[in-house]
């Protein structure tokens, strides 16, 4: 299957395997890398670059102009700030919710726990986009289509089994005697909560977070559904709805644009990639 | 044992009754927020997808399985339904091959691991409206990806992958494979790094071949990694939507028209509601039968 044992082979000292494994790397890193170098090149074109074939592989002259152009096309700067609020406020409610319930979970025997767990094992299951319609009708009641709280209840409750898997695999690795040990104590009890447990599972709220704030700002289509309108849009539904009426004629901007919507995220997990990837990872694992 | 120190350390310092209400009330939250905005929608749209909506008020009959015969009767349905498998290639088997093969390569034996790893990621947290944006414009009749085969002398002329009917379903699965094989390569290189050492000093010694080793130790080692990241490509490929959107509409001509962005015209740009409800259900079925199939056939898992 793999190229590596294929063409690996020790005996004649010839580093094979290093090879192929470098070569198989760059080619990998290479792929991962056009696509954005692409985007950010493009977005440094004057109207001049765009559009024309062969294409210019490095911006000449580069500007920063189409960035100022673009943002005077559309309520960039309240989209930005509505992405932040709608991804801010999921990801606390979110972490408020699932906290509690991780810890119960993890820390507490009692019945009905093993059902509970797969409940919620079962709602990852639900392909979200079913419930499309009755939360349209169900938000409408509670007069929240068109809201941003209204996303941010739903977003936080599509994240909650998510978030509560993966707090609760930080907090099983606790020692055992600790609740105990608090109560002897004689310590009342949501003080064991956000006094013993919670500054123990810090790692693990700011993986869960980060993640939670992640996926909710690149979520599409409950944004473009609930959201109508354009004052409220995230960043997501208003790029695409620039590319819908500007099309293929101010590439420049557009990407000016994406590579503004992707900077958050990329600074995020620039400075969180070990908890990023170990929490994807460690949560998938249990 | 826990159990019996647990309560016993219950009984010794408090005198509280035997039903320990403290899990309940750390739960309650949570239950709240899913029967709201969950449970209730689930069993609402569950009933829906037995009526028809008669009136703009919303008002409704009864149709019995009237709308789950309009899904499966409409033959659109089928061409998405095909090309959602085609699509599974893209969201499943590649990224998955590619994302074994990188973990293998990074796993040992290269310097700036922890890097490589990240740098591989990197597309996993890129917006997907934004990759689907990037991508249409790298396929572009003048964009990058035509004028390198044009110049390497591949084709002759430009292709207009988005707007053919043949091409248009691979072009996006070239931008999934893209966001997912750092996905992927993170779950099954977390997995590669549980394998033990010895074993494979072990099956050296013994004069192994690398691909009887990778065949007899590396694989069924790694089976839960990959049962995991089989049944979340399964959940992920019924969900997709933004990623075939955003870049083809469906289209051309139904050409990469997948079940969810199917399911999404009948339920609102027709406003089919009942259909709509039935057509989600249909695909919550296949992600559970998909899901279940891919357990089964991997043998369980003792994860």
């Amino acid at each position: 299957m793999s190229v590596t044992d294929v063409f690996a082979t020790d005996q004649d000292g010839f580093p094979w395997e290093q090879i192929v494994r470098y070569v198989a790397v760059s080619l990998a890193a290479l792929f991962v890398l056009v696509p954005l170098y692409w985007m950010v090149a493009t977005s440094l074109k004057d109207p001049s670059q765009i559009g024309i074939f062969p294409p210019t592989l490095v911006p000449s002259p580069a500007t920063v102009e189409p960035y100022f152009e673009a943002w005077e096309t559309g309520p960039w700067g309240q989209w930005f700030l509505n992405t932040m609020l709608i991804s801010g406020g999921s990801t606390i409610v979110t972490l408020a919710i699932a906290t509690p319930a991780a810890y119960a979970l993890a820390r507490f025997d009692f019945p009905g726990s093993n059902p509970i767990y797969l409940l919620f094992l079962g709602l990852l299951m639900i392909p979200a986009q079913i419930l499309l319609i009755p939360l349209y009708n169900l938000l409408s009641t509670l007069g929240l289509v068109d809201t941003r709280l209204g996303l941010i209840l739903v977003y936080s409750t599509f994240f909650l089994a998510f978030s509560i898997f993966l707090l609760h695999s930080f907090m099983t690795n606790l020692p055992e005697s600790l609740e105990e040990a608090a109560r002897i104590g004689g310590i009342p009890e949501w003080k064991i909560f956000f006094q013993v447990i919670l500054p123990l599972v810090k790692s693990g709220l700011t993986a869960t977070g980060m993640l939670i704030f992640v996926f909710t700002w690149n979520e599409f289509l409950f944004a473009l559904t609930f959201l109508k309108s354009e004052q409220l849009y995230t960043i997501s539904v208003g790029l695409q709805s620039f590319q819908g009426i500007h099309g293929a004629t101010v590439y420049n901007q557009l990407f000016a644009m994406s590579t503004l919507a992707t900077l958050p995220v990329i600074i995020l997990f620039a400075l969180f990639s070990e908890q990023f990837i170990e929490g994807i990872a460690g949560l998938e694992m249990q | 044992m826990s159990e019996t120190q647990d309560s016993l350390v219950g009984k010794l310092t408090t005198d509280r009754s035997q039903l320990d209400w403290r899990p309940y009330v750390y739960l309650l939250p949570a239950f709240v927020m899913v029967a709201i905005f969950l449970a209730y929608p689930l069993v609402d749209t569950f009933l829906l997808s037995f009526q028809e909506v008669v009136t703009l008020g919303g008002e409704t009959r009864w149709v019995g399985l009237d709308n789950y015969v309009a899904v499966v009767t409409d033959p659109l349905f089928w061409v998405a339904a095909k090309n959602t498998l085609i699509f599974s290639v893209g969201m499943i088997v590649l990224p998955l091959v590619l994302g074994l093969g990188l973990a293998m390569a990074i796993n040992r034996g290269i310097e700036g691991r922890s890097f490589l790893r990240s740098l591989i990621f990197v597309p996993v947290v890129v917006p997907i409206v934004v990759a689907g944006i990037v991508f249409s414009w790298l396929l572009s009749p003048n964009g990058l990806v035509n004028w390198l085969l044009t110049t390497a002398g591949v084709i002759e002329e430009p292709a207009r992958f988005l707007n053919s009917t043949t091409l248009s379903l691979p072009s996006v699965m070239l931008m999934v494979l893209w966001k997912r094989t750092g996905y992927y390569m993170v779950i099954l290189l977390a997995g590669l790094q549980g394998l033990p050492d010895d074993v494979y000093e072990a099956a050296k010694i013994m004069g192994k071949s690398r691909w009887a080793m990778f065949r007899h130790i590396t694989l069924p080692l790694l089976k839960p990694a990959i049962l995991i990241t089989l049944v979340l490509g399964i959940i992920d490929t019924v969900r997709a939507f933004a990623h075939v959107y955003v870049m083809t509409g469906g289209g051309p001509s139904n050409s990469s028209e997948i079940l969810s962005t199917h399911f999404y015209q009948v339920a609102f740009g027709y406003f089919n509601f009942g259909k709509g409800a039935a057509y989600g259900f249909i695909l919550f079925g296949m992600a559970l039968v998909f899901s279940t199939i891919a357990i089964k056939l991997s043998g369980g898992t003792e994860i």
